[in-house]
């Protein structure tokens, strides 16, 4: 593995961890045929909406 | 606009991935007798291909329900979907958004809207919308 993957892995496992809880360990999808993910509800993009804000409101200031 | 999005990305990486997101749970980290060789022929051969956005994620969602793994291939192939959007200048609410489609479209759960609005977003890309060096 390059170097450059190797920075990649760690990115892709470092966000794969954090929605590891909204997925089934087990392969639901290929036996089911439906996908399961549980669904993360709106925080993180409400949280997004209001750090772009304030950094508007602050850039204004 | 069309890139070898996932050319970095080849199988010894998808591998490791899964390893690395099995371990923390303890889960076991093998290949599945019935899915690997097919998921690694369809990824070795398309993953290096130039295509579209919206086409590297089906990539990905058709190689999760390939479950090449025993465990965590959904998340295993959404991380890797996911990160695509880290090559993108993209503000962090539409940053967010076009990873969570890549999410959904991966593992399955995309409704038809959500699939259609991810591959106008795809086929809507240009070249400036690209990070240098990404």
């Amino acid at each position: 593995m390059t170097q450059a993957q190797r920075k990649l892995l760690q990115s892709v496992v470092r966000d794969g961890l954090k929605i590891q809880n909204r997925f089934s360990a087990a392969p639901v999808y290929g036996v089911t045929g439906k996908g399961h993910l549980k669904s993360e509800g709106v925080d993180t993009l409400q949280k997004i909406k209001r750090n772009l804000k304030r950094r508007r409101a602050t850039g204004v200031a | 606009m069309q890139r070898a999005w996932l050319e970095l990305f080849d199988w010894e990486f998808v591998i490791s991935t899964n390893a690395a997101l099995c371990q923390p749970k303890k889960a076991l980290h093998k290949p599945t007798s019935d899915g690997h060789v097919r998921a690694r022929q369809l990824w070795e051969a398309n993953h290096r291909r130039e295509m579209f956005l919206d086409e590297a994620a089906d990539l990905c969602r058709e190689c999760h329900r390939l479950a090449p793994f025993c465990n965590f291939n959904g998340n295993t192939f959404a991380a890797i979907a996911r990160n695509l959007v880290h090559s993108l200048k993209l503000k962090a609410d539409q940053a967010h958004v076009i990873r969570t489609l890549l999410g959904h479209v991966v593992a399955g759960t995309a409704s038809e809207v959500e699939t259609k609005e991810l591959s106008a977003f795809s086929r809507g890309l240009r070249q400036e919308q690209l990070k240098k060096h990404s």
